[in-house]
């Protein structure tokens, strides 16, 4: 194993360089850098929400594709007398746009939530629009606490849940929203926050 | 006045334009802030179906009678 290369927790998310050198090259090779990283920075987790939150859009885009065959059903007489099926199937194809569209508006706005972990610090990436993006960090000498909610049948079943991270502010507080495995992301953040604040110690003395 | 072939045909073009417009700014995010490949994944679906669904509007735009 790549010392060099980082260790990421969620096993959804592992991205694997590749030597292809391929047409479709992009989408095999990765590199999980960020704005803003630092180049000895280690990234220890790096984390999305769980793909169970996705569940209900792609379920209710797939069923939405099928309402119009009511339509076909109930009015195929009418159809085929004004001769309107060609503008139906036309309409019928721009309605699937419009459901592709909005299912891929939400798998972007998905993608782009994300939380990294590092061996310094703690950044929560949250896309909260088309042109509204909040990115916050957190730096890991100023975790107090942190705690995990798991709520429900699904979440724990599933295992993914709520990490909430306490600094010293009584304001501020981190929280990873619905993310895999919580409890493990839970206890690296408190180990690198650990170390660190060892590391820190040695180094003034 | 247009006609209601023409009428069609320009509001479908009107919806191509927006729709690719959409679909531009999502690619854009995708590539630009996507951390990982998992985003560019989800940009090249998201473009090939879009390319698909285009083929079949334009395609039936030509053949309605």
């Amino acid at each position: 194993m790549n010392p060099n290369f980082p260790q990421i927790i969620d096993a959804t998310t592992i991205e694997i360089k590749t030597q292809s050198r391929g047409l479709f090259d992009f989408l095999a090779h990765s590199e999980l850098n960020f704005e803003g990283k630092k180049d000895h920075e280690k990234i220890l987790v790096f984390t999305r929400r769980h793909w169970y939150v996705l569940l209900s859009p792609v379920i209710g885009a797939a069923f939405a594709s099928f309402l119009p065959l009511i339509l076909v059903v109930v009015g195929a007489k009418f159809l085929l007398m004004y001769n309107l099926s060609g503008a139906f199937t036309l309409t019928w194809v721009i309605y699937l746009m419009i459901l592709w569209f909005t299912l891929f508006y939400k798998l972007t706005m998905h993608a782009l939530d994300t939380w990294i972990v590092t061996d310094e610090r703690v950044i929560d990436i949250q896309q909260l629009g088309l042109f509204r993006r909040k990115v916050s960090e957190l730096h890991l000498e100023s975790i107090q606490d942190t705690s995990v909610n798991t709520t429900g049948i699904a979440q724990s079943y599933l295992n993914f849940g709520n990490i909430e991270i306490q600094t010293g502010a009584t304001a501020q507080r981190f929280l990873f929203e619905q993310v895999p495995r919580p409890i493990q992301i839970k206890d690296t953040i408190m180990e690198a926050a650990g170390k660190f604040e060892v590391d820190s110690d040695k180094k003034l003395g | 006045m247009p006609t209601l072939p023409q009428a069609i045909t320009l509001l479908t073009i009107l919806f191509l334009f927006g729709y690719w417009t959409g679909i531009f700014l999502l690619s854009y995010h995708l590539i630009r802030f996507g951390i990982g490949t998992h985003p560019r994944r989800i940009a090249f679906v998201m473009i090939l179906g879009s390319v698909l669904l285009t083929i079949m509007s334009i395609m039936l735009l030509i053949n309605i009678r």
